[in-house]
């Protein structure tokens, strides 16, 4: 074969290759008769002719010839010559070739990255490592930088790399830049600085700061460096920072003395102070202070006159005092003759002849196991207050202080000691007592009194709410007292009060599952806090939690089993129940605990007690018994020509009055579950009232009627004048009495209603819980169903001057609607997310002519309501259903026939016999089979 | 119903009375010793037609080109290296796990390739180009049934491999399940009764698949799994709560084969051959040696780090398939600032006509115990200690059991023993 042909065939066979994508991974290294070639799929590419080879890796493979170790490609071609003594497959671009045990690197591409001079070469993880006569240099990620190869070992420090010479001093790199040379020691490894920039160096024995933008920030001159333990983590770079102390030795100026002094540095290399070196006693205090864990963490510098303060956040600010005590957010200070108090910012807020702490008198004395004092101790109280004294006649008279309200809470008192309360086991501060005067009394300040009570108590006890329970030595009777008003109000007073956890402690039933008899404790008890009284005769009482006492007449008070805010009280053998929220006295009646629940009828708790006979329901509201039913029971009386209600109960045979004798007539309503007293007034008005007397709907109507929902929820229409409002027999007022008339809106899909309300033949719409929706403006309205998984999203059409709205509405899950008389979830409507207008609607799209004359359709599903696509009108075909647009309204085809001409607005397919269509404002089904129209009412 | 004991080699620095230790040599003596290089705790050792086989990391771990790199195969009564099997180009060759099968010699390395030599003629057959380092140990059989046995490994980070053991062919591969650091030996063993033994192993989901086969990755420990032997898909998988480098050891219980799982936290499971829980136990946190289930089932496991927590193998009311065990004695042979990462071997090297546990620790001791965990001796071995487990065997044919041990110090060192007992276990992954 010629030469000429050889060259076109290999044209040829790459061309294939090309062709076929076939790569030079495909290559396999085969060993024949001891000599390797390569093979594609079984087939000889390259003759075996190598003493090894490997596989192809990144479009070279290693192979051996006699002559030594090269690279070909796969045309068998070298890329490398083969005149290494050995080598290794090519790697991330680079193969590591040797040449009598000397090691270089040859790129992928046939270059020699490194001439094979090198003891050896070691790729690490983050850096490349040259190896020459024990001695090392770093280089980067393609060998194309070396450091000098003069090193015995790299340590790395964030941006900083150390090198450390033999000669044992160390080069410092950053960045790949030699920055600085023979320093002692590398880049403090234990001393992280504030970012990558900065290290902390030995030079001639002294440390410096060194940034790389920077240089030196601080020369060496250090003896040490200490790192302070302040720390603060900044979001920054989410290192530390860090304060350091910069120590030295300096000559004591006019003495012969050296004394290791500071100074201060921030971790970015900020000086906090240019003044002088800081003594020890300074620096002392600096880290004594810090131990002071005050919410003012910071360094102070002092000086004759004047403090400097480094805050956390660095920021330096000067006060002009050099003695002070720091406190919470205040500092006391020396302030000439007397103490003054001072804030955050510096500023005097109060001066007195003496300012103190308040020594923790609980925490201070330590006693043995026999209640010997053992040790007394300084602990001050963590809390905002002070003890402030000042001479009065001579005598030195000492105060509370509160901090927060900048002014003196207590009494001043001769010998005065406070003690605060921390209350029970959430901790919380409650207050002071406080002695003083040579008297045995107490007085007491609480949170939020304007004063402190003079010493007019013994044994305060405080509690939650602002409550402390006092002995008062005059009527020698406990004091419930509590913080109304910036004043103590007496709420309860008696032979003893104590919280009611301290006499209910669990209660003990029959549990009729387990056979036994069970103790249940109701933690619900112990969050609705409140107080027992027993009188001296130990019978009990309390106060409830809405002021209500009930005096101290009951033998014992329980838990009741039904309800933790109702209290079983019992006496004379017999039990009743008292409702700790309201105050209301269920009387006791019942020779068992009462079992107490609540009626949403009837909008209220009720008892279930056993009678003789078994089981008798009744309702105990406003402490009266009267039946459950008080339809059944209930009687229109006439008192004088009034006509009121009276509820009779046939369990005590007793009745009450439910409505008092006020009006012209009344008529009992029942809607099988909740009775409700239709009333005209003398005036001729019609209102109506509940059960309990309270007005339902006011005394300005002048009609009614029954009605009720699809869903059986009863309701009453209301008239005023000519006006039309709806109301239930729950919620009230659903709709105001502004509109002409009002229908039932079923959602198209019928398992949702709505009201919609009609004036001017307008319509409006309202949600079935009285929520108005959309004015009453439109020509009609449609809620359709647009998520037949979910059918908690809709949305409502609307149209007005010809021309459609869409938007999306979601609607709770009615099932849970008037769960236990509350909305679970609201109705989510925004009547800006309208999408339109359309000119009419087929099912969800909308479709708006254009000024052409061609309609265009708009995907407009909710509940985005985002017209995405948009398409011609075409007819909708649906089985034997076509509509038909023609002059812009639509029409319907069945089998090719129009059924309905096209006049109508909106079509919506609703089943297989059924379409929906608007037309003139209504809506309106069509019956397919017998072709008849329905309102949505008759469907 | 079996009792079984979890016996920890656990060590508790600084609490026990340090007792000095005799002298290897003075319970067994030096028989010989060759310099082969350091070894590895997955380092396994063969003793194939009269010539001990291991592979070695050479002159260290890193990677260099580094000539003690290879397998060696040593004459047993002497410790004279008869041959070496070594990648004949540049890199680190550095070999961790072997295994021989037909003849033939199967290797990976640190230099992304794997290897199979001819031990009759010395010569490379075939090798198979890799995406990364080898560190796994072998397993060999005949996968796809052409009555040559195959071989599969662990690539770490990539996954599993089957290679034809013919031609170094792929035969299958699963990297959807890559082996993550640890790189844990294999256990073979018949999982799904095909009569061809499938891979229990441990590894990790690579990140570039959330899916095994349907099996979501949302997990940050690691996985013990099974893969079919014939197709490498996965038969089962079990998340644990952390990385594993410990190998699966089979064991037959009332006729049952169970597999024991223990994850580098201490998580000790035993499962049957389909991977479901029988039973679970903590036994606190640094597990690289592997357990292995004595014939007397009690389970011997050397513990690595510091920390100890007394265990007992029992179920909890938390697992809900409760093994049929009673609760078990644990006893603990305290090793004072010691670290084990070696397995414990099962054999009667004191001739005592009972096993022994014996096993060494990275410290430099070799410890014989009772298999209940009854401490019997402790004693000085010559070198650095091991992390390799010891090979025990009658290598030279004396009718006398000897111990190899690879020390950290570079040598395989051969002790004599006088025992004439039998091997329980002789060799990690010697089979």
């Amino acid at each position: 074969m010629n030469k000429m042909i050889k060259e076109l065939l290999s044209v040829f066979i790459l061309s294939i290759s090309f062709q076929t994508g076939l790569t030079a991974q495909d290559l396999i290294p085969v060993n024949v008769n001891g000599v390797y070639g390569f093979n594609r799929n079984g087939n000889t590419v390259i003759k075996p002719q190598f003493l090894y080879a490997t596989h192809f890796s990144e479009g070279l493979a290693l192979v051996k010839t006699k002559t030594g170790w090269g690279y070909i490609n796969d045309q068998g071609s070298f890329t490398v010559e083969p005149k290494y003594t050995n080598a290794e497959p090519i790697r991330d671009g680079m193969g590591k070739v040797y040449l009598d045990k000397k090691c270089g690197i040859v790129s992928n591409k046939g270059a020699v990255l490194l001439e094979p001079i090198y003891d050896s070469i070691v790729f690490g993880y983050y850096d490349n490592y040259v190896y020459l006569n024990k001695l090392m240099g770093q280089a980067n990620d393609d060998f194309s930088q070396i450091t000098p190869i003069i090193y015995k070992k790299f340590e790395a420090n964030r941006s900083f790399v150390s090198a450390e010479k033999s000669n044992g001093l160390w080069d410092i790199y950053h960045k790949d830049t030699l920055v600085l040379e023979d320093l002692q020691t590398p880049v403090d490894y234990d001393h992280y600085l504030f970012n990558s920039n900065t290290g902390l160096l030995k030079q001639n024995g002294k440390y410096g700061v060194y940034r790389a933008d920077r240089g030196w920030i601080f020369e060496p001159q250090f003896d040490t460096i200490i790192r302070f333990p302040f720390q603060r983590h900044t979001i920054a770079d989410n290192y530390f920072d860090e304060i350091y102390l910069l120590q030295n030795t300096v000559a004591v100026p006019m003495s012969d003395l050296v004394e290791t002094r500071f100074k201060v540095m921030t971790g970015d290399g900020n000086l906090i102070s240019q003044d002088e070196f800081l003594s020890a006693e300074q620096a002392s205090s600096i880290i004594g202070m810090q131990q002071n864990n005050g919410p003012i963490p910071g360094l102070f510098f002092y000086d004759a006159t004047s403090t400097t303060l480094l805050y956390e956040d660095l920021s330096i600010r000067k006060m002009p005092y050099n003695q002070f005590t720091v406190f919470l957010n205040w500092f006391i200070v020396n302030d000439g003759n007397q103490q003054s108090i001072l804030d955050a910012e510096f500023k005097k807020i109060d001066s007195f002849d003496a300012v103190e702490r308040i020594v923790n008198a609980g925490a201070s004395e330590y006693y043995d196991d026999f209640g010997n004092l053992m040790e007394t101790a300084t602990v001050y109280d963590y809390l905002p207050y002070l003890k402030v004294s000042k001479f009065i006649n001579g005598d030195i008279q000492s105060a509370l202080y509160s901090l927060y309200d900048k002014k003196v809470v207590s009494p001043f008192m001769t010998n005065a000691s406070f003690q605060s309360s921390i209350n029970g086991y959430e901790e919380m501060f409650s207050g002071y007592t406080y002695t003083g005067n040579q008297s045995d009394n107490r007085g007491i300040y609480m949170v939020g009194m304007e004063m402190g009570t003079e010493l007019n108590y013994l044994e305060v006890n405080f509690y939650n709410n602002s409550q402390c329970v006092a002995f008062n030595p005059k009527t020698e009777l406990y004091e419930l007292l509590e913080v109304r008003n910036g004043k103590l109000q007496l709420l309860m007073q008696d032979y003893s009060i104590a919280p009611a956890y301290t006499l209910i402690q669990s209660y003990e039933f029959f549990d009729d599952t387990l056979g036994e008899f069970s103790i249940v404790t109701s933690q619900s008890y112990f969050e609705n806090h409140f107080m027992i009284s027993k009188s001296i005769d130990d019978k009990l009482g309390l106060l409830c939690q809405n002021g209500v006492r009930i005096p101290s007449e009951y033998d014992s008070i329980l838990q009741n089993v039904g309800m933790s805010q109702f209290l079983d009280v019992y006496k004379n053998g017999l039990y009743g129940a008292v409702n700790l929220k309201t105050g209301e006295v269920i009387d006791a009646v019942s020779s068992t605990p009462m079992t107490l629940d609540y009626s949403a009828e009837n909008k209220t708790h009720f008892a279930t007690i056993l009678d003789d006979n078994g089981t008798g329901y009744y309702i105990g509201t406003k402490g009266i018994f009267y039946s459950i039913e008080p339809l059944t029971y209930s009687k229109v009386v006439d008192v004088n020509g009034k006509k009121g209600v009276q509820g009779f109960s046939d369990f005590t045979g007793t009745s009450v009055e439910l409505i008092p004798p006020l009006y012209k007539k009344i008529v009992i309503l029942n809607d099988g579950y909740t009775p409700l007293f239709v009333a005209t007034s003398t005036e001729g008005k019609i209102g109506v009232l509940d059960v309990n007397g309270d007005t339902l709907a006011p005394f300005e109507f002048n009609g009614y009627s029954e009605s009720f929902f699809n869903n059986e929820q009863s309701i009453l229409i209301l008239r005023k004048g000519k006006k039309e409002a709806v109301y239930d027999y729950h919620h009230g007022e659903l709709v105001p009495p502004l509109y002409d008339s009002w229908n039932e809106l079923l959602d198209l899909s019928g398992n949702y209603s709505f009201i919609q309300v009609k004036s001017d033949k307008k319509l409006g719409l309202y949600s079935m819980d009285g929520k108005q929706l959309l004015p009453c403006v439109y020509d009609c309205i449609n809620v359709i169903s647009t998520n037949s998984e979910d059918m908690q999203y809709k949305a409502i059409q609307v149209q007005r001057n010809g021309k459609w709205w869409v938007a999306p509405i979601f609607v709770p899950d009615q099932n849970s609607f008037y769960y236990d008389g509350a909305n679970q979830t609201e109705i989510f409507f925004d009547s800006t997310q309208f999408n339109g207008p359309f000119d009419f609607l087929i099912n969800d799209y909308g479709y708006v002519q254009q000024p052409n004359g061609e309609f265009i359709s708009h995907w407009a599903n909710v509940p985005k309501a985002v017209m995405s696509e948009s398409a011609p009108f075409e007819p909708v075909l649906e089985g034997a259903l076509e509509i038909i647009q023609e002059s812009g309204k639509l029409g319907l085809r069945q089998d090719g026939k129009v059924v309905l001409k096209p006049t109508f607005t909106n079509i919506r397919f609703y089943d297989d016999a059924t379409i929906i269509v608007s037309d003139g404002g209504s809506n309106f089904y069509y019956d397919l089979i017998s072709k008849k129209r329905y309102k949505l009412e008759q469907w | 119903m079996v009792k079984r004991t979890v016996s920890l080699l656990a060590m508790i620095g600084g609490m026990l009375t340090c007792v000095a230790q005799k002298p290897m040599t003075s319970q067994f003596p030096l028989q010989w010793k060759t310099q082969i290089g350091v070894t590895t705790y997955r380092t396994n050792m063969l003793f194939h037609k009269g010539t001990i086989y291991i592979g070695s990391n050479g002159i260290s771990r890193d990677n260099r080109n580094d000539k003690l790199d290879g397998v060696y195969a040593i004459d047993p009564k002497t410790g004279a290296v008869k041959a070496t099997y070594k990648v004949p180009f540049a890199g680190d060759d550095d070999v961790t796990g072997i295994s021989i099968a037909d003849n033939k010699l199967f290797f990976g390395t640190d230099n992304y390739y794997f290897f199979c030599f001819d031990l009759a003629s010395g010569q490379e057959l075939w090798k198979y180009p890799l995406p990364y380092d080898v560190e796994s140990t072998p397993v060999a059989e005949d996968f796809n049934g052409d009555g040559i046995k195959d071989v599969s490994f662990s690539v770490e980070g990539h996954g599993f491999y089957a290679l034809n053991g013919q031609d170094g062919s792929s035969i299958w591969q699963q990297d959807s399940i890559s082996s993550h650091n640890g790189n844990v030996p294999a256990l073979l063993i018949d999982v799904n009764g095909d009569g061809v033994k499938d891979i229990v192993s441990a590894g990790r989901g690579t990140a570039n698949s959330d899916e095994i086969d349907g099996f979501k990755m949302a997990h940050y420990g690691d996985y013990h799994f099974a893969l079919n032997g014939k197709t490498g898909g996965l038969l089962w998988l079990r998340e644990t709560g952390a990385g594993v480098h410990t190998a699966p050891f089979a064991f037959t219980e009332n006729g049952q084969q169970r597999i024991v799982l223990l994850d580098c936290y201490g998580e000790l499971q035993v499962v049957d051959l389909m991977g479901n829980l029988l039973s679970r136990t903590g036994l606190g946190y640094g597990w690289f040696s592997s357990p292995v289930m004595t014939r007397d089932q009690h389970l011997l496991v050397g513990r690595y780090a510091m920390l100890y927590n007394d265990a007992v193998l029992e179920s909890t009311e938390e697992y809900p398939v409760p093994y049929p065990g009673e609760k078990a004695v644990v006893k603990s042979v305290p090793m004072e600032d010691q670290t084990i990462s070696s397995t414990t071997m099962v054999a009667d090297v004191l001739g005592k006509g009972s096993m022994q546990g014996i096993g060494v620790t990275e410290q430099g001791l070799l410890f014989v115990m009772k298999t209940d965990g009854t401490e019997l001796m402790k004693l000085k071995l010559p070198g650095k200690g091991a992390e390799a487990s010891v090979y025990i065997a009658d290598t030279d044919g004396d009718g006398k059991l000897e111990i190899l041990v690879a020390d950290l110090d570079g040598y395989l060192y051969c002790f004599s023993t006088n025992s004439k007992g039998k091997v329980e276990l002789g060799g990690f992954k010697s089979n």
